[in-house]
């Protein structure tokens, strides 16, 4: 096998640790801290049903043989039923998943589309109004709550203009909001990086001899600074997207009633349905890693240097 | 676009804009934290009285406000401005305990790993890998389903979230830091482990740590407002903003002002955390510095 392929099986080894990592913190909350019994079931419950839901969730066995049994569920991808809506997890999972899919990814898309021009005009006329724009969104996108930021896009485009769609799912239309809230404060956040790294390339010794030797500067900025500043700005693309998969959708799904996974896990916490959360939390930990994996492919690829 | 630094120029307009941005973010906390204080002083009503017949009044520049209830009241005739000068303290305190619990344990973990290195250092670094490359809000969630909601709750599962990024930073400060010459000078002529730590390895950690607790009181504003949002956080009668915008949100229609000055209330102190914290890193970071004022003569050159 030749470097890159030790290189990659690295990664994926360490991405499975990451998981496993993950399982044994979810596997601490819910088993050692908790009892799983005492928030499903209601406080009138008798002794008899506790200890049948007991033996049912496999609670009367030793730990270790229970962080054993949870391993090899999770391997199988067998997560167990829904307390809440009486079907397998799996089934809810595979129905809510590409709707975040969707969310993330247009979300995204439109946060890059925003942020490159707009971090590369900055970058090259510091302090016009481009410039401007990109600090004002960078530090917006820091302070801003983003459910409140939601809730006053719905205000004024369902609400005031009636352009929109308020909330739920839907066609395209349904879509702008939500993706619009998530991907505004990601574009700050990008657009930044990109003119802080931009102007530090541009100010590198090679950009000089580029130009000294009489190359254009249209080709040294598309070519040679882009791709020496694309390293860190996908770094912090890929970070977005996995904030974006473990925390910021939760939020944004549940201001635009989006029928995705985020919505669904705060439900289920309503619920006090632990297993269905556990199993979300395992999908997502998955998610993020993957696309870790892929971000550290995409990062040796531009960049041959690098050893991890 | 060249950058030439010659001779010493004076301090332009991009430093002069950084500490102005430093008086206004410590300008925005000092009124938070009297605002936390003198709360019961300055509302003007219980934040929790409910009153029917008030419900729903607008501000007080619109049509059918009072200067009674100047940000309006809520569906239950509650006074806004009451609620969002209370709000002040749960934010407050979730930030304060959450910064000062992970901060303090972070900081004594990355020491410790840092400075007895080996098997320890190893296993530590692992696990604060795993824990930063699964961010937050779905494990903070997941605790909270655990638990029951409530401040306590928060301050909790936030501080397990929070202090990996204490211990990383601290750890690796120590590591650079032993092996400079006069640290290395200090451990050759005897000096004992906690000398070594506490005279010699702990003020360079001083600067570092501060500014990112201040960027961590941010990150725990924000998300003990959202955890409060989405219901899992402080839970009624109790006063969150998070908790306000979440009650006023199927009033959004007709009565914008309900999640509107909470939501307000959180943008701005975060905003006011976070040009504290930009100026901070401005002021220890010399190299950061250099940059800064490099790249202000270049502005003015180009």
């Amino acid at each position: 096998m030749n470097e890159f392929g030790w290189f990659f099986v690295r990664r994926v080894l360490q991405g499975a640790v990451v998981v496993l990592g993950v399982t044994a913190l979810v596997f601490v909350f819910t088993r050692l801290i908790g009892d799983p019994v005492a928030i499903m079931l209601p406080l009138e419950a008798t002794e008899a049903e506790r200890a049948q839901l007991r033996a049912y969730l496999g609670l009367d066995r030793s730990l270790g043989l229970q962080f054993l049994e949870f391993l090899r569920q999770l391997t199988v991808l067998e997560f167990g039923d829904s307390f809440w809506q009486r079907r397998p997890n799996v089934e809810i999972i595979v129905e809510r998943l590409p709707w975040t899919l969707l969310l993330v990814g247009a979300s995204m898309t439109l946060a890059v589309v925003l942020a490159l021009p707009l971090g590369t005009i900055a970058a090259l006329y510091p302090g016009r109004l481009p410039d401007r724009l990109t600090s004002f969104l960078s530090l917006a996108g820091l302070s801003i709550p983003l459910f409140w930021l939601g809730l006053m896009l719905i205000f004024l485009f369902a609400a005031k203009l009636q352009w929109l769609p308020s909330s739920g799912p839907g066609g395209l239309a349904h879509l702008v909001l939500p993706s619009v809230t998530l991907a505004l404060p990601a574009a700050g956040r990008i657009a930044m990086l990109l003119r802080s790294t931009l102007i530090d390339e541009l100010n590198a010794p090679y950009v000089r001899t580029a130009i000294a030797k009489g190359l254009p500067a249209r080709r040294v900025i598309t070519v040679h600074t882009f791709i020496n500043a694309a390293v860190p700005v996908l770094t912090m693309i890929g970070w977005e997207v996995t904030r974006a998969l473990a925390g910021y959708t939760i939020v944004v799904e549940t201001v635009f009633a989006w029928p995705g996974l985020g919505l669904v896990a705060v439900q289920a916490i309503q619920r006090d349905d632990l297993v269905l959360v556990q199993a979300i939390v395992f999908v997502v930990a998955i998610l993020v890693v993957a696309v870790n994996l892929l971000l550290d492919v995409a990062h040796r690829l531009i960049d041959p240097r690098v050893k991890l | 676009m060249s950058v030439a630094v010659t001779g010493v120029a004076p301090r332009r307009h991009r430093w002069r804009w950084r500490d102005q941005a430093a008086v206004i973010g410590l300008g925005l906390l000092a009124l938070l934290v009297a605002t936390a204080i003198l709360a019961p002083e300055l509302a003007p009503f219980d934040p929790t009285a409910i009153s029917i017949r008030e419900r729903l009044r607008p501000p007080v520049w619109l049509d059918g406000g009072s200067w009674r209830h100047p940000f309006g009241t809520d569906h239950l005739g509650r006074d806004v401005l009451s609620r969002v000068i209370f709000g002040t303290r749960v934010s407050l305190i979730a930030g304060v305990s959450v910064v000062a619990i992970a901060g303090v344990f972070g900081t004594v973990v990355g020491l410790v790993a840092g400075f007895v290195g080996g098997r320890f250092d190893a296993l530590v670094m692992r696990w604060v890998e795993v824990h930063v490359a699964f961010p937050g809000l779905l494990l903070a969630l997941l605790i909270i389903a655990v638990l029951d909601p409530s401040l306590l709750t928060v301050i909790i599962a936030l501080s397990i979230n929070g202090w990996m990024v204490f211990a990383r930073l601290v750890r690796n400060i120590v590591l650079s830091t032993r092996a400079l010459p006069y640290v290395e000078a200090a451990e050759v002529i005897g000096c004992r482990p906690p000398r070594v730590i506490f005279r010699h390895i702990l003020p360079n950690l001083a600067a570092p740590v501060m500014t990112l607790a201040v960027l961590e009181f941010a990150r725990v504003v924000l998300a003990e407002a959202a955890l409060s949002f989405l219901g899992v956080g402080i839970q009624p009668p109790a006063t969150s903003w998070g908790l306000d915008v979440a009650g006023g949100r199927n009033y959004l229609f007709n009565a914008w002002w309900l999640v509107t000055f909470p939501g307000l209330a959180i943008t701005f102190t975060v905003l006011g955390v976070n040009f504290l914290a930009s100026w901070l890193r401005v002021v220890f970071d010399p190299h950061e510095g250099e940059k800064r004022f490099a790249r202000s003569v270049a502005n003015r050159e180009s």
